[in-house]
């Protein structure tokens, strides 16, 4: 999907068919199975963690209400398409599709999403030259060395707001701007994006539904 | 004990990498613009990063080491003190090498970028490593720091050093000039005849081999010395 706009579109739309309803689930399923460099995006290190977490949370909601099951599938299912979405982010596309969407109101947001995405691709860059310092050290990630690994995380993400800050004064910003977007949607932006509205219509009126309506 | 790189490629995105080349025991420079793939050289030459195809060997060496541009990903010690001792230091004599006596105690979020590179390179120096891989570490020093570390690295007497830099003007006398170019690692061969070739050369030394000046080494000094030098 080369429009970021039907690309955003339909990750929201499957989330959504993956959280109403298992059928949603197996269906965005499905549909992240055909996406390009899908097995990519399970590669990184936070994926791992974010799977961890789920599980936790599946195990308890399985013992206290008996949903687990439904649940741990519908959050993978989830997590799946977040990571794509994260891994074939292109630096700037937050920014064109809020302007495109809210005009000259979409400019703040869409600078602070872009914002925030570097903060996330920093943070993941962070984690692996600390591994790796730990590793030359041959020191465990232990609570000894936790304390200082995160105030590093802290001090950086404060150190480049500093600096992103002096960046954008020095550049005369103080708040809005103007941005002219230009997309260039193809056939497939569009089949993606039917195809996806098509998965949560499906997920919102299950199919043995459909059928007796038929009759 | 050599570190060998066999028909070695590294893709990420658009950037590719390719690297054929024996590294030899001494001070290696390897040269190159921003971007140009020398962090990427140096990461698999130390093997935090495996290559896509081709291998990285060196067999006898024990130990590698890689220092990062930025020190701070190297911190695991809240004090100066602990931050000594996970390298296996000693913190008294790590912090006076680097001027930094009596602030043991402090806490290592109060040192500046400058300071915390010169006890990070303090440490990483002091370090018995076979292989030594430094990625831009005149980064955030002054001039006076540049010549300590330029000294100190000239002190070392066994093992490989690999300077990843583009620094033009502090360097140590070194033994062999590499290049990175177009993404692909390019040999000069041994200096001095290497400083003929080193076409990623600092201006004023590519201005003293046009005019038949070659320095015995590319250090300041003896930049200086050949810049002195008089015609025969």
């Amino acid at each position: 999907m080369q429009d970021p706009r039907i690309r955003i579109f339909v990750i929201i739309v499957l989330s959504v068919a993956a959280f109403i309803s298992l059928a949603g689930a197996a269906f965005a399923f499905l549909y992240w199975l055909c996406l390009p460099g899908r097995f990519r995006c399970i590669r990184r290190p936070a994926a791992l963690l974010f799977f961890s977490m789920i599980i936790v949370v599946s195990v308890i909601s399985e013992y206290t209400s008996g949903n687990g099951f439904s649940y741990f599938i519908r959050m993978t299912v989830i997590l799946l398409l977040a990571l794509y979405a994260y891994t074939v982010y292109i630096p700037g596309e937050f920014f064109r599709v809020s302007v495109w969407l809210f005009g000259k109101r979409g400019f703040d947001p869409g600078l602070i999403a872009e914002m925030s995405m570097e903060a996330l691709n920093d943070l993941e860059d962070d984690s692996s030259n600390i591994r790796i310092a730990l590793r030359q050290k041959e020191v465990p990630l232990g609570f000894s060395t936790l304390v200082p690994v995160i105030g590093m995380f802290v001090l950086n993400q404060i150190s480049r707001a500093y600096d992103q800050a002096d960046l954008l004064t020095v550049r005369g910003y103080t708040n809005g701007g103007t941005l002219c977007p230009d997309f260039h949607p193809g056939i497939r932006d569009y089949f993606s994006g039917i195809v996806a509205i098509c998965i949560l219509f499906l997920a919102i009126f299950p199919i043995r539904d459909i059928f007796i309506l038929l009759h | 004990m050599p570190l060998v790189f066999e028909d070695v490629s590294y893709t990420r995105d658009q950037f590719r990498l390719t690297a054929n080349g024996i590294f030899e025991e001494g001070v290696h420079l390897v040269s190159g613009k921003v971007g140009s793939g020398k962090s990427t050289l140096a990461f698999i030459a130390s093997g935090l990063v495996r290559p896509g195809t081709g291998v990285v060997h060196g067999n006898q060496i024990r130990k590698s080491l890689l220092s990062m541009q930025f020190p701070e990903y190297h911190t695991t010690g809240i004090t100066l003190q602990e931050e000594v001792r996970s390298w296996g230091l000693d913190p008294e004599e790590i912090l006076e090498s680097t001027r930094l006596s009596g602030r043991g105690e402090q806490d290592v979020s109060v040192l500046s970028r400058g300071e915390l590179k010169r006890l990070h390179l303090g440490c990483v120096l002091s370090c018995d490593a076979d292989l030594l891989v430094l990625d831009e570490p005149f980064s955030a020093l002054d001039c006076r720091e540049k010549r300590v570390i330029c000294r100190r690295i000239a002190e070392r007497n066994h093992g490989i050093v690999i300077i990843c830099t583009h620094e033009q003007t502090w360097l140590p006398p070194v033994d062999f000039i590499w290049e990175m170019k177009n993404g692909s690692l390019v040999s000069c061969g041994r200096v001095p005849g290497a400083i003929t070739r080193w076409s990623l050369a600092p201006r004023h030394i590519r201005e003293l081999v046009e005019q038949g000046l070659v320095p015995r080494n590319i250090s300041p000094e003896a930049v200086m010395e050949a810049t002195c030098r008089t015609r025969e």
